[in-house]
C-alpha cells in the first residue's frame, strides 16, 4: 500500500471524548465502522465533506483532525 | 465503551462487503471451476445439449449457495454492519464496476469478434460463459484487493 499522504488524529480525539467507539462516530457521520477504522489507519482519505463531518463531531477545525503530508 | 474492534492495526472486523465479495469470489470459484472443467464436450457434428444442464446447476448451485451465505453472514454480523452503503463503499464499487468494465470488453471482442472465424457454436458458447464469470470474478477481486489495500481514490 502507498503510505498514505494524509495523517490524523481521530483514535486521539476519539480518546479525548470518553473513548468514543469507531462505531459511535460512524453512527454520527454516517460511515460504518470499519471505514472509519480504514481512515484512522491511513487505508481510505475521506471525501472533503465526511473530513468536515468529522471535525464537526469533535468541535476542532478540519486541519486539527487532517494533516496533509505531502 | 471501547471494543477490541478499536485499535488501530487490530481491526479484524471486515467490511459486510468485504465478505460479501469474498463469498462472491469463493461461490464462483466452486461452481464455474466444476462447471468448466466438466462440461461434456460435444462430438464433432452433434448437437449436444447437456451442457445447458451443467450450466443451470452451476449457476443454480452458486446462486444458493451465495443466498445462502449472505443469510448466515448478516445473521452472525453486529446489526447495523450491512446498513446502507457508505461513501468508501461507493468508491470501492465504481472502481471494481470500472476495471471489470474493461476485462468484459476484451473478452466480448475476442469472443464475439475474433471467434466466430473459425470457432465451433459450443466453444462460442463457453467462451461467452467464461467471460461473464471472469468479468464477475474480477470485480469481487477488485472489490477486495481495494479493501484490503486501501483505496485513496
Amino acid at each position: 500500500m502507498a503510505r498514505p499522504q494524509i495523517a490524523n488524529q481521530i483514535r486521539t480525539l476519539r480518546f479525548m471524548a470518553g473513548e468514543m467507539t469507531q462505531a459511535e462516530l460512524g453512527d454520527r457521520i454516517g460511515m460504518t465502522r470499519q471505514t472509519i477504522a480504514a481512515i484512522e489507519q491511513g487505508k481510505y482519505s475521506p471525501s472533503l465533506e465526511a473530513a468536515f463531518r468529522i471535525a464537526r463531531v469533535f468541535g476542532k477545525p478540519l486541519e486539527e483532525v487532517f494533516q496533509w503530508e505531502g | 465503551m471501547a471494543t477490541h474492534f478499536d485499535a488501530p492495526g487490530r481491526d479484524s472486523g471486515m467490511a459486510w462487503r468485504e465478505k460479501r465479495a469474498w463469498l462472491g469470489l469463493a461461490t464462483l470459484a466452486i461452481a464455474y471451476g466444476i462447471y468448466f472443467t466438466n462440461v461434456p464436450v460435444p462430438v464433432d457434428g452433434l448437437v449436444d445439449l447437456r451442457w445447458l444442464f451443467w450450466f443451470a446447476a452451476a449457476s443454480l448451485g452458486q446462486g444458493l449457495t451465495f443466498g445462502l451465505g449472505i443469510a448466515l453472514l448478516r445473521w452472525r454480523s453486529p446489526r447495523g454492519d450491512y446498513a446502507a452503503p457508505d461513501e468508501r463503499d461507493r468508491a470501492i464499487d465504481r472502481r471494481a464496476a470500472a476495471i471489470a468494465y474493461y476485462v468484459l470488453m476484451v473478452a466480448v471482442i475476442w469472443v464475439g469478434v475474433i471467434s466466430p472465424f473459425g470457432t465451433s457454436a459450443w466453444r462460442i458458447a463457453q467462451g461467452s460463459l467464461l467471460a461473464i464469470v471472469t468479468t464477475e470474478f474480477v470485480r469481487y477481486g477488485a472489490t477486495v484487493w481495494s479493501y484490503r489495500r486501501g483505496w485513496h481514490g
